[in-house]
């Protein structure tokens, strides 16, 4: 049973309306893709849940920009993110994901929703430059926090550029 | 039927249904032996009835599953969904159904409760995502959108009629408490004022009296010249009569030789006595003349005393006259000399109230100006940037009014040998750096973000707090200008200050 679900109504078909759900645990372990989301990794089904949700991430992905996701979903908020994402065929693609995360009736952290929608070109205009900056100073300090503190100065300029906040800043994208 | 309810378990069923297949394969086996084609065709049953039952089993699971979902779902979750669903099983397009159905639900619910609870924060530019919803829930997200606008746009304008209300407030009680100042200097000046009146006045009062005092004065003087002539003129006569009285003395002296004489004649002939007796009546003839004579000059002696006697009288009465002139015109002179005291301590005082209030009016403008300029802040902040408050609020300082006072006019000239003096450009510079710090942060949507606003306010607080105690030194200063200069006199105050 390796075999990739594909929607076949014809609604779901349509990449541009499709929203691209996933769930992960506390620890950011994939529970549930959806159809769209399975479609997008190339994967299957089986082979995509029970994964890190990171590890669907492009390698070119600035790790502060994840740490900094992590960061405020540990806060209780929710949060505004681009991400980069790889799928098997080694192509990437990009989508605009606002992730909540959901509570238990004890209030207590169940699990992480991730709504991730296909970003508009203009804002990849924007993002592709300050996250490929970041990715090379993030390469060049050879991973670690003190790259990720460096590069992460890159999207606080410019936003303090534009003013307003992150989520400001994205959002106005 | 409900007897037989058991039989529609896939588990039982399938036992049963495999018991009764190895049955009869057993039966017929030992009735008429091995027969190859029942045998071939009971395994192909066989097998088609393993694989249904794992496709029963499977779809079970699914089954359960979408159960699961659809009773969480009917008590108001929406956060389970179906995994790992059988691509090929005929519920799998429900168990996806399902599934999308979950997310937009869970998407539109979290979409909500967080567009509502950022409006709650005053993050209003945190609008639904309608984007990828289906169906009804885009157009209810549309009017949530909707409903969001609203209630920012009812946030916005509370929160900026706050503001309003709360600078109103503080302008409005800062303004009437400077405003009272002003009329307390206003009513400072109307005392000087009426002081002044009074003492011009007395001093009209004054100047009529002295008028008077001149004129008897000048009358006194004339009768006293007159007076002095007359004393002139008896002095004269009396030097006359002088004359008279040493004849007069000098006919006696005569008279005496004359009586010596005939008593030497006497003596003379009365030793002839008896002869010759006419000698004797010659004698007695001259004696008769000179006792005519001696008569003649005693008139004379009397007529030049009396005329002497009324001289001096004249004279005595004339010098008393004088003296009693000459007294009441000391009196009229010193009555004079107190009035010119009396109208030269008026036009003392005069100086001393006409200053005060000069020094309080200079003062009482200059915080009036002071109001004005911070009226102007209010004003700017209320009409944006392109309003003429706003202009002059946020010009050149070095040719604000406030700066320009201190630096080169009446402050500077009247003022800036007192010690308040150096105190009160720095409060002036506070005012002027916070109406423009908060001109600053009052950019495009100041009215409604509450912490530009918070700090707008604590700006507007400092600038009034700077503001009155800049009053407080004007009324300092004022204070100190007129206690050097006008009380004690400027000499004093040479001494004291510089």
């Amino acid at each position: 049973m390796t075999l990739a679900v594909i929607p076949d109504d014809s609604a779901l078909k349509n990449a541009a309306e499709q929203l691209i759900v996933c769930k992960t645990d506390p620890d950011g372990i994939i529970t549930y893709a959806n159809a769209a989301y399975i479609a997008r990794s190339g994967l299957s089904e089986m082979s995509v849940l029970g994964t890190p949700l990171v590890d669907q991430l492009h390698p070119s992905m600035p790790k502060a920009i994840v740490r900094l996701m992590w960061s405020e979903l540990d806060n209780k908020r929710e949060v505004f993110t681009y991400l980069k994402y790889q799928s098997r065929d080694h192509n990437h693609y990009w989508v605009f994901a606002n992730v909540t995360p959901g509570y238990d009736l004890e209030n207590k952290l169940k699990e992480y929703f991730f709504v991730q929608r296909n970003p508009n070109g203009q804002a990849l205009q924007v993002i592709e430059p300050i996250y490929e900056e970041m990715f090379n100073i993030e390469h060049a300090a050879g991973g670690g926090t003190t790259g990720m503190d460096r590069s992460i100065r890159v999207i606080h300029e410019a936003i303090s550029q534009l003013g307003g906040n992150y989520e400001e800043f994205l959002l106005a994208l | 039927m409900k007897n037989f309810s058991w039989l529609y378990n896939h588990r039982v069923s399938s036992i049963v249904a495999y018991t009764v297949m190895l049955l009869m394969v057993v039966v017929v086996t030992s009735r008429h032996g091995i027969d190859p084609w029942f045998l071939g065709l009971a395994v192909v049953g066989s097998a088609l009835m393993v694989l249904r039952t794992i496709t029963i089993v499977r779809d079970e699971r699914l089954i359960v599953n979408i159960e699961k979902l659809a009773r969480e779902f009917s008590q108001g979750y929406f956060d389970y969904r179906i995994t790992r669903i059988p691509p090929s099983s005929r519920l799998a397009k429900i168990a996806r159904y399902l599934n999308e159905g979950c997310d937009q639900t869970e998407i539109y619910f979290k979409e909500s409760e967080t567009s509502f609870h950022k409006v709650r924060d005053q993050l209003y530019y945190r609008h639904t995502q309608s984007d990828g919803l289906r169906g009804l829930f885009v157009g209810g997200m549309e009017r949530i959108n909707h409903s969001l606008n609203i209630i920012s746009e009812h946030h916005k304008q509370k929160s900026r009629e706050n503001l309003r209300a709360e600078l109103g407030f503080l302008n409005t009680s800062n303004l009437l408490h400077n405003l009272t100042r002003t009329q307390d200097d206003l009513s400072a000046v109307k005392s000087q004022m009426s002081h002044v009146e009074e003492m011009s006045e007395r001093a009209v009062q004054v100047a009529a009296d002295g008028q008077t005092a001149v004129s008897k004065v000048v009358s006194e003087l004339n009768r006293m010249v007159k007076n002095i002539a007359m004393i002139e003129t008896s002095a004269a006569e009396l030097n006359q009569r002088t004359g008279l009285m040493s004849d007069a003395l000098q006919l006696i002296n005569s008279i005496s030789d004359n009586i010596n004489l005939l008593a030497l004649n006497a003596t003379i002939e009365a030793a002839r006595a008896g002869e010759h007796g006419r000698g004797f009546s010659v004698v007695a003839d001259e004696v008769k003349r000179l006792a005519n004579t001696t008569k003649d000059a005693t008139d004379k002696i009397d007529k030049v005393l009396a005329n002497f006697m009324e001289s001096s009288r004249t004279m005595v009465s004339s010098a008393k006259n004088t003296n009693e002139i000459a007294e009441d015109t000391k009196h009229t002179v010193t009555l004079f000399e107190s009035n010119f005291g009396e109208f030269s301590r008026i036009s003392e005082q005069v100086y001393q109230r006409v200053s005060y209030a000069q020094i309080v009016g200079y003062a009482s403008l200059t915080k009036v100006d002071l109001m004005i300029f911070i009226q102007n802040g209010y004003q700017a902040l209320d009409r944006g940037s392109s309003s003429a408050a706003w202009r002059l609020v946020t010009g050149n300082y070095d040719d604000n009014k406030f700066v320009q006072w201190y630096r080169n006019g009446v402050g500077r000239r009247h003022f800036s040998h007192l010690p308040t003096y150096a105190k009160l450009l720095q409060p002036f510079d506070n005012i002027y750096k916070h109406i423009n710090n908060a001109l600053i942060m009052a950019t495009p949507g100041w009215d409604y973000d509450k912490e530009l606003q918070k700090l707008i306010l604590q700006e507007f607080g400092f600038l009034e707090g700077q503001a009155s105690e800049l009053v407080d030194y004007i009324d300092e200063i004022a204070n100190e200008k007129h206690k050097f200069e006008v009380h004690e006199g400027p000499e004093n105050m040479d001494i004291t200050l510089f």
